[in-house]
């Protein structure tokens, strides 16, 4: 009994060591429990980025199911070409564009304010509102009100902490096109909240 | 006032798109050029304030559906490789079944008269076949076969 949990931390660190193209490698070759794997360890980060870009925990955890049963299903076409975090990034931001078209064709609005559907993430310990909640506020709307455009670039950036490089290939486009949209985003970020900067 | 030439490069220093050497020049520029240093001191709080957002977690549930999602893709993708092979092997089971009941064992689908060796063997008195050992319904074989081959 009392060797189980020095094995079970030895399985984790060893499951730790393996890289995700191996892990990607071995779901190729048809073992599913290390495509669950890499769920458990790209699930969070590309959840955030997909709350981002969708504007509800809803509709992104609706983005991120369809991003790894697209992943699940292409895994044989990846070239190794990109990391496989990049190639994840890519495949949700090609659902998330699918997801703005479909609801484009429903209806045509604005992103909406976090705090307006209740989907704000929970800020801890607010019993009124203060500076920074109004800043953090100002932030989301300033972020919802970009084109998708131009909030892809700031929240793989941001959030994503990706090199242009990456996200051209995330994107399907060029680097250069890459800087312009993230330069304009910026400037339009600066205009919204103007107030907050030196 | 014409901008400076540096200016365009302070987003990308910011983002630690620079090469080691331009990243040290703009470095030294910094110091010295009150906009460039502005614009940077810009990019950096919007940096923060951007990153600063609340970042929500997925829930125990949605990370579970996310699994279960996975399973049933490879369910699906099973059931679509089986489902034509099935449907195939069911096809050629009914083609040789048919085959089977229409084609004769001379390899003809025309029903031909039975050999007299075979109408003699319906017409056999076990006993007597059993009497002598089955000698005779043999003999009876093999000249009706021979019959047959034109021997």
């Amino acid at each position: 009994m009392m060797s189980e949990q020095p094995e079970a931390n030895a399985a984790e660190e060893a499951s730790l060591t393996i890289t995700d193209d191996e892990l990607l490698a071995d779901a190729r070759r048809g073992d599913e429990g290390a495509f669950h794997q890499l769920i458990d360890r790209h699930a969070d980060g590309l959840f955030r980025l997909a709350f981002r870009l969708v504007g509800s925990t809803v509709d992104a955890e609706d983005v991120l199911q369809e991003t790894f049963v697209g992943a699940f299903e292409q895994m044989g076409r990846f070239e190794g070409r990109s990391t496989v975090k990049t190639w994840l990034s890519r495949i949700l931001v090609r659902q998330t564009a699918r997801f703005h078209r479909r609801r484009s064709r429903r209806r045509t609005v604005a992103l909406p304010l976090a705090g307006a559907t209740g989907d704000e993430p929970d800020v801890r310990g607010r019993t009124s509102v203060s500076d920074d909640a109004n800043r953090r506020l100002d932030v989301d709307r300033a972020l919802r009100q970009l084109s998708p455009e131009h909030r892809e670039v700031v929240v793989l950036r941001e959030f994503g902490g990706m090199s242009y490089s990456e996200m051209a290939e995330a994107l399907g486009i060029p680097v250069g096109t890459v800087e312009s949209r993230l330069h304009r985003a910026r400037q339009a970020l600066k205009e919204a909240l103007n107030d907050y900067l030196p | 006032m014409a901008e400076c030439e540096f200016r365009a490069r302070v987003m990308r220093y910011h983002d630690g798109e620079l090469a080691p050497s331009e990243r040290r020049k703009m470095a030294e520029h910094l110091a010295r050029c009150p906009d460039c240093a502005r614009e940077l001191a810009c990019l950096q709080a919007l940096t923060r304030m951007v990153t600063d957002l609340p970042a929500p977690e997925i829930s125990g549930a949605a990370l579970a559906d996310l699994h279960e999602g996975v399973g049933h893709v490879r369910e699906r993708a099973i059931t679509r490789i089986c489902r034509p092979a099935a449907l195939a092997a069911a096809m050629v089971l009914a083609v040789c079944a048919f085959w089977l009941h229409q084609v004769q064992p001379s390899g003809t689908a025309e029903a031909r008269p039975p050999a007299a060796w075979e109408a003699a063997a319906a017409t056999l008195d076990a006993e007597l076949v059993r009497a002598d050992g089955g000698n005779s319904f043999a003999l009876w074989m093999v000249e009706g076969l021979s019959r047959e081959n034109g021997r």
